[in-house]
């Protein structure tokens, strides 16, 4: 029991940051119809500014966390602003784009961090409570709640005030939108700019647990891209559901929970789980598309 | 009637795109010279410098079997790096076992796995698409990575497992000789997909990818296209997989067949411009080859730095390539003291008309030899022999709550025409649909008296029911000659002689190797009833054939279809809103509304029923 509820705990946690990252994404794709896969390479940005300004120049944390997410803000609204200047470029070209700057922004983290991997200090402390014979550590609550809060606020952002119905326009028809007056340009660099700033955010509270290593967070950015298209791409809710599913299924599956595994095989569950999520996706999206957020 | 709309679109810029998208013509171009050179120059390296060019080679051959589903079948497959590391594992676990024979059956045993694992990817593709099929494929690498490559046995662990490699001194060192068997090897596969993607199967392939329910509509059976690129695809992984391994006497760890090389083997061809196989094989070779390079020379540059600035700087030059080329081209001309070629006038060289109207106005036969020539008869893989009536027999399709076909009954018998009128809305294309198996519908669809209502769209099409479409289905990217030539069936002379009749009857010899993204719309549906033609039917079902067409143009279509009728006996379905049209090609018409049939009967009574005049033609028409 201890060891489920451990694993479900890891794996919620994992899940909350990717469904954070594939928010970013769904709200980039929706805007410019471009699969960002720029997103890592901000994560890592993010992360590498909070470590830098924390562990080097001693910097409050809060005030870290609010710089760092602000750099991954510029950065995905620089990405925002060459995507604009893209636009007669085929997307798959600006796609690739994406992946340039990644590699890009990967190479000025290696090139600020210490040649040891590190990794940044928990914004939430290092306490943490006993919950059914198992620690959750404070990192995780706060990496929960703050994922939580922050879709929320982004969900809300987009549904309920004059920004986000401009925002919807464009979804909707960027041509249209266009015709009543809405500034395109600033609209999809603010959206750009947001899924930078998640992008930031979710570099941090993920690389307490991955270590500042830029492979591992291109793998959390393509778990989070493989959430946001499992949502359909289209839907916010379903993309951070997405993330949360391969999170938590990761977590379950290859946290031993079904006992002791041949080597490798315990990660074959999370492929299955991940395999059958698609198909349904894939095969039902029609059906899944009136959920839009 | 309208005149074609599309002389504006098909302007100077798209007519280049479709010039660079144009896979007929096999040209020798300075990139395939540049990697003549390179690949010659590399033999030429220094001992320690040749690895460079054998790994570069290597990610080419990587990069060139991506390309296949991705220029075919437009889907992105990210399991690339998976794949060969698999091919890699096996084959050296084999080949660490022994000798030659071992080597060899490791190659087997690698090829058989890679290929199968790259056919899941098709079968997936069969259930999802485009987006959902990229992370179809990321689970398969993810797989790979995650649980193949962590089994010890198979990897041989931190040390690996040692394939062989040849043991020469001299000029013709082992890492010589090694780098020419790397480049023999992917020369040779460069040239086989080169010929492919030339090749009819290359462009059914092109067909089933772009434009499935057309690919349907000419007999294809596309699972089975599909399932071909991907095997094929992962054909070329797999000896690209073996490659590796032998190239560095053991295969890289892990994770150089990670999830990012994938994501990276992707962009390489998508970076390269997705022209041509000599651009991956470069891009591949600077990509790969470069570091190793640079650091041989003490150049320490940040490897994701120069990784990030190389696929930069090829999408600006894939973007710019045409510039740069026209560029360059002038500057030639100007150093041999000539005026520089307009953009137009090298799109007229290369045999593409910047006016698509002005193309369409080649030669045509006149009317009477359609009677004193007669085509080659193609007979399609038919089941069903002699001349057969296509029936419908209460047709009714349903979508969900709502009836769009309502108990409708239809008949074509041999020789005759029939024309299906009725307002927007009246489910006209919806009964084409059922009777041609592209939406299920209840009732019975007979041919020659033969049921073959559950019968498949593609099925029906070899039978002989051919169809158009309201939007012409046409691979944009093919030429005219490519898309009339698609389907179903082998390319025999009678055939191409066939083809050939045609494409002069409707005026569009001259225009074979334009690619049909240059052409007006009603060239388009010109050409997709050439391809409908390319063998003969037993039904011919067109979905408004003279949309986009000048009055004289619909004139000449009349005469062809009649005299080509007249000449083999099939049945004609046409939906039309012309009625000039419909009146000087149909014997009997029907009439729907509201996706029932209003009246049906000989096309002068019919045109005279008061019902009729009510809700189509107008109480002032007069017949």
């Amino acid at each position: 029991m201890a060891l489920f509820v451990s694993a479900l705990i890891i794996g919620v946690f994992l899940g909350t940051i990717y469904g954070l990252m594939a928010f970013g994404i769904v709200a980039s794709y929706r805007i410019s119809r471009v699969v960002n896969l720029g997103q890592a390479g901000v994560a890592a940005l993010g992360a590498t500014v909070f470590y830098w300004m924390t562990a080097q120049w001693g910097a409050p944390v809060i005030v870290s966390l609010i710089a760092a997410v602000l750099v991954g803000a510029v950065c995905g609204g620089l990405l925002g602003w060459a995507n604009m200047l893209m636009a007669d470029w085929p997307k798959a070209f600006i796609m690739i784009f994406t992946l340039s700057v990644c590699l890009m922004l990967f190479a000025l983290v290696d090139h600020i961090l210490p040649p040891t991997t590190i990794a940044p200090v928990s914004p939430f402390g290092t306490g943490g409570f006993n919950f059914a014979l198992t620690f959750v550590a404070a990192h995780q609550i706060g990496t929960f709640a703050v994922t939580c809060a922050v879709v929320l606020g982004a969900t809300a952002l987009l549904r309920y005030t004059r920004f986000g119905l401009f925002v919807r326009a464009i979804y909707d028809d960027p041509a249209g939108a266009a015709t009543l007056g809405i500034p395109l340009a600033v609209y999809v660099i603010g959206v750009w700019a947001l899924a930078g700033g998640m992008a930031g955010l979710a570099g941090i509270l993920i690389a307490n647990r991955t270590l500042l290593d830029t492979v591992l967070l291109l793998f959390v950015s393509v778990y989070a891209l493989a959430g946001a298209i499992l949502g359909g791409l289209e839907s916010f809710a379903l993309a951070f559901a997405g993330g949360v599913l391969i999170g938590t299924s990761e977590g379950i599956l290859g946290g031993g929970v079904l006992g002791i595994l041949p080597p490798g095989t315990e990660q074959l569950g999370t492929v299955v789980i991940m395999a059958i999520a698609v198909f349904y996706a894939g095969t039902k999206r029609r059906h899944l598309a009136h959920l839009q957020t | 009637m309208s005149a074609p709309a599309t002389s504006s679109v098909a302007g100077g810029a798209l007519n280049r795109l479709a010039a660079s998208l144009n896979l007929s013509r096999p040209r020798f171009s300075p990139l395939t010279l540049l990697l003549t050179a390179t690949l010659a120059g590399f033999l030429f390296l220094p001992n320690d410098l040749l690895y460079a060019g054998s790994s570069s080679v290597v990610a080419g051959l990587i990069g060139i079997g991506l390309f296949l589903p991705i220029a075919a079948l437009r889907e992105l497959p990210f399991n690339g790096a998976g794949l060969a590391g698999l091919a890699a594992y096996l084959f050296a676990y084999n080949g660490s076992q022994g000798g030659i024979g071992h080597h060899l059956i490791g190659i087997l045993v690698a090829v058989i796995c890679v290929v199968g694992l790259s056919l899941v990817g098709g079968l997936a593709s069969l259930a999802v698409t485009g987006l959902y099929l990229v992370v179809a494929t990321l689970v398969i690498q993810v797989g790979i990575e995650k649980v193949i490559f962590s089994i010890p046995v198979l990897t041989g662990g931190a040390s690996g497992r040692s394939v062989y490699q040849p043991d020469f001194s001299g000029w013709f060192s082992t890492q010589r000789a090694i780098y020419v068997v790397a480049a023999v090897v992917v020369f040779t596969a460069m040239f086989a997909v080169h010929r492919l993607l030339r090749s009819k199967l290359g462009f059914n392939a092109v067909l089933v990818g772009h434009v499935p329910e057309g690919a349907q509509a000419t007999g294809l059976r596309n699972w089975a296209v599909k399932l071909l690129v991907f095997g094929f695809s992962g054909l070329l992984i797999a000896v690209a997989g073996c490659m590796s391994a032998f190239v560095n006497g053991t295969p890289p760890p892990p994770f150089s067949f990670g999830i990012i090389y994938s994501v990276i083997f992707i962009a390489i061809p998508i970076a390269s411009g997705m022209r041509d196989l000599s651009s991956i094989v470069l891009l591949a070779a600077v990509f790969v080859g470069l570091p190793i390079t640079l650091e041989h020379f003490d150049i320490r540059i940040v490897p994701d730095l120069l990784s990030g600035v190389i696929l930069l700087s090829a999408l600006l030059l894939a973007r710019n390539r045409d510039r740069i080329g026209s560029l360059v081209r002038g500057g030639i001309a100007r150093l041999r003291g000539q005026q520089p070629a307009s953009p137009e006038a090298e799109m007229e060289l290369t045999g593409i008309a910047t006016n698509g109207a002005a193309a369409n106005g080649g030669s045509r036969v006149p009317l009477s030899d359609l009677t004193t020539v007669a085509p080659p008869v193609v007979a399609p893989s038919s089941r069903i022999s002699g001349a057969a009536a296509l029936e419908g027999r209460q047709i009714t399709v349903r979508f969900g709550g709502v009836v769009a076909v309502d108990g409708v009954s239809v008949r074509v018998g041999p020789g005759e025409r029939v024309g299906i009128v009725g307002a927007n809305g009246a489910c006209k294309t919806t009964l084409f649909n059922a009777l041609t198996g592209f939406v299920p519908c209840e009732g019975t669809v007979m041919l020659g008296g033969e049921d073959i209502t559950g019968r498949a769209p593609f099925l029906r099409a070899r039978d002989g029911v051919r169809r158009t479409f309201q939007q012409p289905r046409l691979a944009d990217i093919l030429t005219v000659g490519q898309n009339v030539i698609c389907g179903h069936g082998a390319e025999t002379p009678e055939r191409v002689e066939r083809i050939a009749w045609l494409l002069d009857h409707f005026g569009l010899a001259a225009m074979k190797d334009v690619p049909v993204i240059a052409l007006p719309f009603g060239v388009r549906r010109e050409v997709e009833l050439i391809r409908a033609l390319s063998v003969k039917p037993q039904v011919v079902m067109l979905d408004e054939p003279v949309s986009g067409l000048e009055d004289e143009e619909a004139d000449r279509l009349v005469d062809v279809l009649i005299g080509l009728q007249a000449r083999e006996g099939w049945g004609l379905l046409v939906i039309e809103h012309d009625l000039k049209f419909i009146t000087a090609i149909a014997q009997h018409l029907m009439v729907m509304e509201d996706g029932h049939l209003l009246v049906q009967g000989p096309i002068d009574s019919v045109m005279k029923e008061p019902e009729v005049r009510r809700v189509y033609l107008g109480e002032a028409v007069t017949v």
